[in-house]
């Protein structure tokens, strides 16, 4: 056998070989474009989480007013120039409350997707990767968590824990989790058996190559969808935690607390109410739209 | 593999992961922080009485001693006393549950009703005025936050058109009919009391169609893509050649198959409809589990929150037992594996 | 040559292999009898020559396959590997050896990871076995891609973009790339379209000749097999029935089961003089095979000696075995002669 070569390739292959992958990012990443803007159900989502995100970032420097100040000489005005959205019965410009509350409502739903991740998905692997005893385990434990359903879980994990932006992000993981570990080690489990895992068992990799280099990489797809439309989910969820009061706290600016207050002067200022729930509505429909979109765009084949 | 056998398997499985629900549950409702005796003592008793109270509720016990308690009172049937209303959780949910149950049922008919026909509308008239409306059904049906949805509703429909009622079972003036089943619906068909029926009716309208909204939208978007596959397939065009009417293609032949994998989500869409109940209950004021719930929340009864919770996990485990046990019975193909 | 010096000479040799999967067992009752995929084979292949395995599905060709880079673990016997017992070793011994017996794959779809490039494919036993660092992984790279008749062009390609044949290619140069002295071919163009077939059958024979490979090369296809085996071994329900070098074997088989093989065999024949000849019967289940020999329920010839016990297998020219009670009768016989001499 040869010895270990460690010298240097030629010059012209290393150049040939820059040139071609640079053609193809920027290729990939026309491809990508393309298949967002022909789509316009795509491009919608895609516009509207862009946006969210952009209010979320900027909410101090485009909101007009503060939102947690009281402003006792204007309660419940309907929607005018000043105040875009009306103000609530504290006087509170109900406009710059969306905006702010769209920062808190990404805040959660990110950090608690991102602890669902990090509790289901290595627990989905290595279900999904090692089979026998540990999967039997790991999914009895999931089908008790599942055995819930995710709402009324985080309701009662809330409401037990108290209210809270920290106990809600709680609340949310334990009641997710078992979702994204069953999900994942179906996605495993289809990749598993595939011939090019055996193939990387024959030269000789380890399994926690496999993992990273193989099984990781194809499971990334259907994850990264779920997950985009989870973001969705975890905003609704913590919408629905703050409407019944074990959400996050007043006086911080959360659409579910918000619409809560709308509901006693409903009748008499219907904009308190709407206008966080239209907010709630365009958040959801983006990510979900994004998430459908994002399963054609990551499917390698889809190009061309 | 015999579907006794399989059946039977599936059962069994069930054992440990209910035992684990009880074990997650009492989990949970240890989790208050704080100090359960002193919150009950209130903050100017003693330590003699807190501790007192500690003992008698069992707090000073290891953790082993207090599950093993609590299980054997679950199998007696004792969820508990309720902080609020003083009496048996237990009686509490079970007074209850005839209001919650004719709701889900009634919003189960809608959305099947309403899902599969507009699925089967979008998979007939393909990107025409059906497919649109299906598809847009589904797509923002999945994201409204039903009770805002709720509010939008009683907004429309009671204070601008005052065409429905927001609030009750039954007007503020009328008597529920004779207690037979405890449905309203049924309970005044049967006694033949219509008006009470309409008036039943006219309240389960607007909380029912809320409910199954999230429903409507996931079971639209089930039925149209599996019809569209099953509209692609030989046998389908080998109906067509055979001179079959194309109603009774799509009615018959197509949707008997295409139903199936929506079976599948129906047990999925059922937790999601008991979760969205009891927000959708207290927001119309409908005296369920929800609203029961709801309030439980609210006024910190924790004894009845996890008891409802324990019931509704138990509920719903048992649901999807007999969704996979339908699924196993209608589908040959499962009983290979 | 003897079967004991042929197994001692030989690089690859395995001693009474036996693979039984056990089907999974009810909830209640006794389990039922394990699937005999590989009952007792001893085959022996020799440096740089080519061993063709063939047989129906189901015979437990590719399980064998399987069973010799590794893949699975066998039930009981030996397989020996330059003397060594692969299944035996230290595990520093193995990581040694396994680079030197690698596998090209039949599905050339699900072979290749969809989401690695050829580049990526190729490289990955390299850097796995540690046998080139940094840059010079793309030099070896390179050459593997000549060596295999596809241009560095390819190399930022990924699987779906490439036709069936080009991606045979890739996985055999991904075969090459640890340095192996073995290669196990598991129906390598069965998913192939015929006239790919040839040239990637060319291909590796030029390969073979050019590193001096040795090669098991399982197929169904008889005429594969005869275009490119020095020696060739005919399985049946896990059990080897009939070995020979390919000249002999094709000139004269002495197995019912080969001869019916053979028979079955297209051919180029306007005249249509050779008759049909269908083996009558299906393969028996796996986990019930028939008692004896295997064959007896589907062989012309059997009679009720075949049904009590099975034949042994014996040595009836050079080098040519069989396992069959009237082997005898078809030496020198025509093909179309299947049955008594005295007919």
């Amino acid at each position: 056998m040869a010895a270990v070569e460690a010298g240097r390739a030629s010059e012209a292959l290393l150049q040939e070989r820059r040139e071609r992958i640079r053609d193809r990012r920027r290729r990939r990443f026309r491809d990508s474009w393309y298949l967002i803007r022909s789509n316009p159900l795509t491009m919608t989502g895609f516009l509207i989480v862009v946006i969210l995100i952009a209010v979320a970032i900027f909410a101090p420097l485009v909101a007009p007013y503060n939102p947690n100040v009281f402003d006792l000489n204007h309660i419940q005005q309907g929607p005018t120039w000043g105040h875009l959205f009306g103000t609530d019965q504290e006087g509170r410009d109900v406009f710059s409350r969306v905006l702010y509350g769209a920062r808190i409502s990404l805040r959660i739903a990110s950090i608690a997707v991102v602890c669902i991740a990090g509790i289901g998905l290595p627990l989905g692997l290595i279900a999904g990767t090692f089979g026998g005893w540990v999967d039997g385990l790991i999914m009895r434990l999931a089908d008790v968590f599942l055995a819930f359903p995710t709402l009324v879980l985080a309701l009662a994990i809330a409401a037990t824990l108290g209210g809270g932006i920290q106990n809600v992000i709680i609340a949310l993981a334990v009641a997710g989790w078992a979702w994204y570990a069953r999900l994942l080690r179906g996605v495993v489990l289809t990749i598993r058996h595939e011939a090019y895992i055996e193939a990387a068992q024959v030269s000789g990799a380890s399994w926690s190559r496999i993992i990273r280099r193989n099984i990781l990489p194809n499971s990334f797809a259907p994850m990264l969808v779920q997950m985009s439309q989870d973001m969705g989910y975890a905003i609704l969820l913590t919408a629905s935690l703050g409407f019944l009061g074990i959400g996050v706290q007043i006086p911080t600016p959360e659409w579910g607390t918000m619409i809560s207050d709308g509901y006693d002067v409903f009748m008499n200022a219907w904009w308190v109410a709407t206008f966080p729930g239209l907010a709630i509505m365009s958040a959801v429909l983006g990510f979900n739209l994004l998430g459908d979109g994002l399963r054609d765009i990551l499917d390698p084949r889809s190009r061309r | 593999m015999k579907l006794s056998l399989l059946i039977a398997r599936r059962i069994l499985v069930t054992i440990p992961v209910l035992i684990g629900v009880t074990m997650l549950t009492f989990a949970v409702s240890h989790a208050i922080p704080g100090d359960p005796a002193r919150a009950f003592a209130g903050p100017y008793a003693d330590q003699a009485t807190v501790a007192a109270i500690r003992r008698e509720w069992g707090l000073d016990r290891p953790l082993v001693d207090q599950y093993w308690t609590y299980l054997t009172q679950l199998v007696r049937g004792n969820l508990g006393t309720s902080v609020e209303t003083h009496d048996s959780v237990l009686h509490d949910i079970l007074v209850r549950l005839p209001a919650t149950l004719e709701l889900a049922f009634f919003a189960l008919f809608l959305m099947c009703v309403i899902g599969i026909a507009l699925g089967i509308a979008a998979s007939v008239w393909r990107d025409r005025f059906p497919d649109f409306l299906a598809r847009t059904v589904a797509v923002a049906g999945a994201a409204v936050p039903s009770f805002w949805l709720g509010l939008m509703l009683q907004l429309l429909f009671f204070s601008q058109l005052k065409w429905l009622p927001v609030s009750g079972r039954l007007g503020e003036f009328t008597r529920p009919p004779h207690h037979l089943t405890g449905f309203y619906l049924i309970d005044s068909m049967l006694t033949g009391n219509w008006s009470v029926f309409a008036d039943a009716l006219e309240h389960l309208v607007l909380p029912g169609f809320t409910l199954a909204l999230l429903g409507i939208a996931g079971i639209t978007r089930m039925t149209r893509s599996s019809m569209l596959e099953v509209l692609e397939k030989d046998y389908i065009r080998a109906a067509r050649a055979r001179g079959i009417t194309e109603s009774n293609v799509v009615l018959k032949h197509a949707l008997r198959n295409a139903m199936v994998p929506t079976v599948t989500v129906l047990g999925l869409l059922f937790g999601a409809m008991i979760g969205g109940a009891i927000i959708i209950e207290w927001v119309f004021s409908w005296p369920g589990i929800g609203t029961y719930a709801a309030d439980a929340i609210t006024n910190l009864d924790y004894t009845a929150v996890m008891g409802v919770t324990l019931t509704i996990a138990v509920v719903y485990l048992i649901a999807n037992l007999l969704v996979d046990i339908s699924y196993m019975v209608l589908n040959p193909t499962i009983r290979e594996a | 040559m003897s079967d004991e010096s042929a197994t001692r000479s030989a690089q690859l040799a395995t001693v009474e292999l036996r693979k039984y999967f056990s089907t999974r067992r009810a909830l209640l009752g006794s389990a039922p009898a394990p699937v005999r995929a590989v009952d007792g084979v001893d085959i022996a292949i020799r440096r740089g020559t080519t061993l063709g395995l063939v047989g129906e599905s189901g015979c437990g060709k590719s399980t064998l396959g399987r069973l010799v880079v590794r893949l699975l673990e066998p039930t009981a016997g030996a397989i020996r590997f330059e003397g060594h017992d692969i299944n035996r070793i230290k595990r520093a011994e193995w990581r040694r050896l396994r680079p030197l017996i690698q596998m090209v794959f039949q599905d050339t779809q699900s072979s290749l990871d969809p989401r690695m490039t050829v580049e990526a494919a190729i490289a990955e036993p390299i850097r796995v076995n540690g046998l080139a660092r940094g840059e010079a992984v793309y030099e070896r790279v390179a050459r593997l891609l000549e060596q295999v008749g596809l241009s560095i062009s390819h190399l930022q390609r990924y699987p779906h973009e490439l036709s069936g044949g080009q991606r045979q290619r890739v996985v055999i140069a991904r075969a090459l790339a640890t340095e192996p002295e073995l290669i196990v071919l598991d129906e390598p163009t069965s998913a192939l379209d015929v006239s790919v077939q040839a040239q990637t059958l060319n291909l590796l024979k030029d390969i073979q000749d050019e590193l001096g490979l040795t090669y098991l090369f399982i197929s169904h296809n008889l005429s594969v097999i005869r275009a490119m085996s020095d020696e060739v071994a005919v399985m049946y329900l896990g059990e080897v029935v009939e070995r020979a070098p390919a000249a002999s074997l094709f000139r004269n088989p002495l197995h019912p089961y080969t001869r019916l093989l053979l028979l079955a065999m297209p051919q180029l024949d306007p005249l249509g003089r050779r008759p049909r000849t269908p083996i009558k019967g299906d393969v028996p289940r796996p986990d019930a095979p028939p008692s004896g020999c295997r064959f007896h329920p589907r062989c012309p010839r059997a009679e009720d000696v075949c049904q009590q016990s099975p034949p042994h297998l014996r040595e009836l020219e050079e080098g040519h075995i069989v396992a069959c009670n009237f082997a005898e009768e078809y030496r020198g016989a025509p093909l179309e002669r299947m049955t008594a001499t005295s007919e």
